[in-house]
Formats: structure tokens, sequence, C-alpha cells
């Protein structure tokens, strides 16, 4: 599966935030049309999700700002530069 | 028209299960009235009032550019898809709080609580976070101290930064309390938890050298490395010669997790820090979705009553009244200030458009509450007997396992000794007694719904061994990230006194440093450890009295910026939660100090050990450290509470002019984009 960017999948997910206006707009048919929409843009979304919570889209970012290709010193460096601000944020009771 | 008949449907369905789960008296309820409750309020909480709050008080304008479009660099301010940050944001809030605080309240019953977390997040929790969030963003991403020094004067900037060191370190100190007493005289568990260090620091070089950046790849293999560890955890306890090199006392516990603390503040962030934190989120993310599943598969009775006799205060798991105690023993889950830190410190970073910091503040702080709901169904689900079995220190119903038993069945929850020894082996633990600290009691309650849903009975001890290390995997990553965090915090101050003591990668400032942090928390847990009352009964109320006024001056930072704002009419919306909070937290920390009461009040309980013939120097000196820990936070707060009212009324009396520290306005390059 080809892997989104964050722009990407914003584009993806937009009907989503219109849905609290449920059946205001275009009827039963359209609303059906929405979910199903959704329902396919679910799995992409849940694994930009997975991703951005496990640092990989920092890394790719990284990576493509760099413009390097994933390696022991690219990742080095990457940990490097992202450690300092990690380390300083708070975990949640 | 619809939509207004399928808000009404949804609306009435919440009030039919408010109503039995309030209502019902002498028969066992089931736990889906109390699904169905939480997910109606919190439906129409997000639909209206969130959208009230939206639109009227804070007037989002999906037209200006957030902080991650202006500011982007690809590092911290990244526009980023509001699905990735409510999940971003959501990992980051949800930690043990959520489970552990609802099964120490579940001894008044279930309905306090559960009332309180739906209230608690509807109208508090989720509208801190929320307004906290957009403030922040409105900002360039300012944190809370920040923003308390600009909003509300030098005064409130200190004392917000004096507050989260505080709940820092006492946080810490009864987060290590909680792992002190689900490990203790348990090999088992020991030896799962022992494991995830070596497997945590396979995952840093592994993650550093063989496979560079894929971390949810590295963080599978830790979980099947983890898993390994519990299998092997019980062919551990069942070999007494290996049983015995992991069977620890309390005290050697502590002293075990203070040097782990101290190391893992100390070793680089890669080595440790960084592959548990992603392992503990695997886990945690994983098992709160399991424990979700189990619950809607099962559908389980809960048998302990709405309301106990404990309401009085008389509680053996910790003393002190339904109020204020219920609402400061729940935090997180119900509103918790140290989410004000959340929202304020990456997430604002990510927001790609100004209307989304209402899904991402408000919906993942009602997401977080659903999560003590859980916790809630997995405490009640337990019979009342086995609840107080294990929570109940010795100290308040004896030692040994027939007086323990006699004394819990005389309170009207019949057990028996033989029934826990049952209990005990099935979960391959030697004795499940005073067992305090709620940790145990939410894994039992959680391995009779798994094993129920998966596995039945032959599976419960691997269940319940399960639930305990991701209790206690969670717990540790909150204590080497929470030592770190307090390190630079403290490093930060001290590097205006003398500036290579500011210096985070000098390696005496960071030993001095880290020392420090783990010596103030080492202090309170091991205070916690030699209490004959279990420890929890004065140090989670402490953390619940530090959390909760962090969102004070989370809630009087807020109140402020709507004030001058010019939206003064719509102030209740933040100055409601705050005087709540203001009411619970000055009464508990009154009752806590001065109450005569030697099960609540610190100096009372100091009084009554210098009066006994043995009197103990040590817990003698305890009670009034806790107590003049208390008296400083309030005073503290106080100082910002009067700080803030004198600011509002300056504002209000037009005896100052309103001026808010927003950044400018920038038209977005989003607005075409819809949300």
């Amino acid at each position: 599966m080809k892997e989104l960017t964050h722009v990407e999948t914003a584009a993806l997910c937009c009907p989503v935030e219109r849905s609290s206006t449920l059946f205001a707009s275009g009827g039963l048919r359209a609303t059906i049309r929405r979910g199903i929409t959704q329902l396919k843009s679910l799995p992409p979304i849940l694994a930009a999700t997975l991703r951005e919570i496990f640092d990989e889209s920092a890394y790719a970012r990284f990576l493509k700002q760099r413009q390097l290709v994933s390696s022991r010193a690219a990742y080095a460096a990457f940990r490097q530069e992202h450690e300092v601000a990690k380390a300083h944020r708070p975990r949640c009771c | 028209m619809l939509s207004i008949l399928i808000w009404l449907a949804v609306a009435l369905l919440g009030a039919l299960a408010l109503a039995t789960v309030a209502l019902h008296r002498g028969e066992q309820i089931n736990a889906m009235w109390l699904v169905v409750a939480a997910v109606c309020t919190y439906a129409v909480g997000y639909r209206f009032y969130s959208k009230f709050i939206a639109a009227k008080v804070l007037t989002l304008d999906a037209l200006r550019a957030t902080p991650a479009e202006r500011l982007e660099n690809g590092r911290d301010f990244v526009p980023t898809n509001k699905w990735v940050v409510f999940g971003h944001h959501f990992a980051a809030i949800a930690g043990p709080g959520p489970l552990v605080g609802p099964v120490l309240a579940a001894q008044f019953g279930y309905l306090p609580g559960t009332l309180w977390i739906l209230a608690g997040a509807v109208f508090g929790g989720c509208v801190q976070d929320f307004v906290i969030l957009l403030f922040s963003v409105r900002r360039d991403g300012k944190s809370l101290t920040e923003m308390a020094r600009e909003e509300i004067g030098r005064l409130g900037g200190l004392v917000a930064y004096l507050a989260v060191i505080s709940i820092i370190v006492i946080l810490l100190a009864v987060c290590a309390l909680v792992v002190v007493n689900a490990l203790k005289a348990s090999p088992w568990g020991t030896f799962t938890i022992a494991m995830t260090i070596p497997i945590a620091l396979l995952m840093g070089v592994y993650l550093r050298t063989l496979r560079p950046g894929k971390v949810l790849e590295t963080s599978a293999l830790g979980f099947v490395l983890v898993m390994l560890a519990i299998w092997g955890g019980q062919w551990v306890s069942q070999t007494p010669s290996v049983a015995n090199w992991f069977t620890f006392s309390g005290p050697a516990l502590a002293i075990l997790i203070i040097i782990y603390g101290f190391a893992a503040s100390a070793l680089p962030v890669w080595l440790l820090l960084a592959p548990r934190d992603y392992l503990s989120t695997f886990v945690k993310l994983g098992t709160i979705s399991l424990l979700a599943l189990g619950i809607v598969a099962l559908r389980p009775t809960l048998h302990m009553p709405p309301l106990t006799r404990f309401i009085d205060g008389s509680g053996p798991v910790f003393a002190g009244n339904v109020f204020p105690f219920a609402f400061i023993t729940i935090a997180c889950g119900a509103i918790s200030g140290f989410h004000a830190l959340i929202s304020s410190g990456t997430t604002p970073k990510l927001i790609r458009r100004e209307t989304q910091a209402r899904m991402v503040g408000y919906g993942a702080m009602l997401a977080e509450s659903m999560v003590a709901i859980m916790a809630t169904i997995a405490a009640c689900v337990l019979q009342p007997g086995i609840y107080f079995a294990i929570n109940s220190p010795a100290g308040i119903v004896g030692q040994a396992p027939e007086a323990a038993a006699a004394t819990i069945s005389s309170w009207g929850f019949p057990i028996s000794a033989p029934e826990m020894h049952a209990l005990a082996q099935s979960v391959g633990e030697q004795t499940l007694y005073n067992r305090t600290g709620g940790a145990p009691a939410f894994a039992v309650g959680m391995a009779h719904i798994f094993s129920n849903s998966l596995g039945g009975q032959a599976l419960m001890a691997i269940w319940y061994h399960f639930a305990i290390m991701f209790e206690a995997l969670f717990i540790l990553t909150v204590l080497d990230a929470g030592t770190r965090v307090g390190r630079f915090m403290v490093q930060d101050a001290l590097g205006h006194v003398w500036k290579p003591l500011g210096r985070t990668s000098w390696y005496p400032s960071i030993l001095a440093t880290s020392a420090l942090i783990v010596a103030a928390w080492g202090c309170f847990l091991w205070q916690g450890v030699k209490d004959p009352l279990g420890g929890i009964n004065s140090l989670w109320p402490l953390f619940g009295i530090a959390n909760q006024l962090l969102a004070t001056v989370a809630l009087c930072v807020a109140t402020t910026i709507i004030i001058k704002m010019g939206k003064a009419r719509y102030a209740a919306v933040t100055l409601g939660p705050l005087v709540w909070l203001v009411a619970v937290t000055f009464t508990a920390s009154w009752q806590k100090v001065f109450d005569p009461n030697p099960r609540i009040g610190f100096l009372s309980h100091a009084a009554q050990m210098a009066s006994a013939p043995a009197a103990n120097a040590r817990l003698i000196f305890n009670d009034r450290l806790d107590a003049v820990v208390t008296c400083t936070l309030i005073v503290m707060v106080g100082l910002i509470l009067i700080e803030s009212a004198v600011e509002w009324l300056r504002v209000l009396s037009g005896r100052k002019q309103a001026r808010v520290r927003e950044s400018p306005f920038v038209a977005t390059r989003f607005a075409e984009e819809q949300g």
C-alpha cells in the first residue's frame, strides 16, 4: 500500500468533519456514500496515525528535508535532533 | 428533522441509562448500562456543548493559519492530519491515572466515580484541554507556564512552574509505589518487568543498527519478546530456586526502582527511554482496544453496589468522605491538570486548522474518559469482598488471611480465606491480600473479562500477568520520562544560578540534577512503602490534590484569557469547573492536614504516633512533611487565584485595557479544505 503523507491523509478524511450535520445535505443516500468513503479512508489514516505516534513520519520528514536515504548514520542524526525535544515532553499520568 | 430525532433519541437513551445507573438499588446491573450512559453523554456533550464553546466562546476561525502552518519547519511545527493529531494527543494524555484512580474510587461503589467521570469530563476536563489547546495554538504553541506569566503575571508563571515540578515529583512517587505494591512477593510479575529492560535495550540497538527508523516493526518484535517473558514468568514462579531470585519485599523493590529511575535518567535516550516508550505505547493502544472489545463481548455484571457504606469516610482503601475525596482520587478520566501540559506542548504545533482543536482537545479527552469508565467496570465486576481483600492494607484488615477475610465479611462483603487462596492460585500468585495501589485489582478484573471472553479459566494467570505487565510497563515509562523532564526543568532553573548547571549535556550536571529529582520522589516512595496503611492512603490524595491544583492554574489562565477576549459573559464555561475544583481541592487539603481523624489528617496521625509507646520518628516526620507539602501547594494556588481575580476585576472595571497576547492573524492556505 502506498504510504500517504500527512497532507494527503488530510484530504482523505475531509468529509468526516462535516458528519456533524449528518442528514443536513444530500439525504440518506449521500450520507451512506459519505460513510463508505470514510470507512475506506480508515486504514490509511490509522496507519498514518501509528507512523506519527511511533515517529516514523518524523523520520521520513527528516530524510526528505535533508535529502538523505535511510541509514544508520541518518537515523543516528535524526535521533540526536529529535531526542532533545522528545525528552522534554512529559508523559501524562 | 431526522437529525433532531436522532439526537433526541441519543439524549433519551443516555438519560435512561444514567437513570438506571443512578437509581437501581438492590439488584446488580449490567456493565453495558455504564457504557451506554457514557457513550450517549459524550455524544451529546461533544455535539452540543463543545460546539457551543467553539462557536460562541472561542469563535474558532477557519481562515486563521495555525503555528503548524506559519512556522512549519518539518520538525516541531508540522501541519498534520486531524485524526493523526487526535491519535497522537490521545496517546500522550492516556497514562496509568485513568486506570488506577477509578479502581481506588470504586470503594465508594460504582456510582460516585461514574457520575464524576462523566460530568467532570464533559464540563471540566474536555473544556480545559480544548480551551488550553486553542489558546496555545493562538500563541505559537506556548506552554502553560509561559501563558500564565504573560496573561496573569510573573507570580502566575512562577506558581505554574513550581506546580509542575511538584506534581511531577509526587506523580513519580505514587506511580513507583503502585508498581512496588503490584510486584512485591510476585516472582512472575517481577521477572516479566525485569525482562522489559533488556528487551528495551535490545530494541534500542536493533533500531539503531539493524533496521534504522523501523519503529513499528521493532515495537512489534519487542511485544513478541514481552509475551514470551510473560510465558516464561510462569516457569520462573513455579521453579522455587529461580523464583527466589525474583521475589522481593516492598522496600527492596523500592530501592531497585530508585536505582532504575536514576539510570534511566542518565543513560542515552535511544538506548532505553525511547524504545521503552515505543513498546509501552504499542502495548497501551492494543490493550485498551482489547479491553473495550472484551467488555462489549462479555457484557459483564457489576457486583459492586452503586454506593457502599464507605461514602462516610471510613473506607479501607483510603480514608475520607465521598466529597471531596472521590473527586481528587479520579483526576485523569474526569479532569487532569497534567493534560494542560500536553495541550500546550506538542499538540498545538501539529494542528492544521484552528477548527480541528475541538475534535483533538475535547474529543481526545472524551476517549480518555471512556478508558476511566472501562477501569471502573474492571474493578466493579469483581465481588466486593475480593476487591476489598486486594485493596485493603494489612494495617486495616490484619495480616493473616483468616483475620482479613473475617474483617471484610463483617463489613457486609462476604469473602473466605480459601476463596482468596483459590483466586491467588488461579492468577499464579502466592497471595492477593493487601495488594494496595489499584493495579492488582484492575489486573484481576481485566483478567476476569479477558479470560471469560477468550481462553477461559486456563488463561486467567496469563491474562493477569499480561495486565500487570501492561500497567507496570506503562508506569515505568512515565517514571523514566518524568524523571528526565524533571531533570531538565531543574537544569533550566539552576542554569540561571550557574550557567554550566543548565547545560543538558554536561555530565556532572546530569548526574547531580538526576540525583536531586530521584531523591525527591524516592523520599516519598520510601515513605509509602514503610507506611503501615499502605502508602496509597496518604500519597494518592496528595497526588490528586497536586494534579487538580495544576488544573486550577490552567483554568485560571483560561478564564483570564476569555475575560480579556471580551467574552466575560461566557466565562462560566471555565469559571464553573474552576470554582468546583477550588472547593474540592481546598476542602481535601484542609482535611488531609487538619482532620482530627488520624486516618485522614496528617497532623493528627503524627500526634497519634508521637503519643504511642514506640514512637516512630520517621513516620512522624513523613506526616509532617506531607502536611507542609499540601499547605505549600495550597498557598501557591491561593496566590495565583488572587492574582487572577485582581486581573479579572481590573479588566472588567475598565481600569486595565484588555489585551490578549495572540499572534497576529495570518490567512491560512488551507481555507479551501473542509474541516
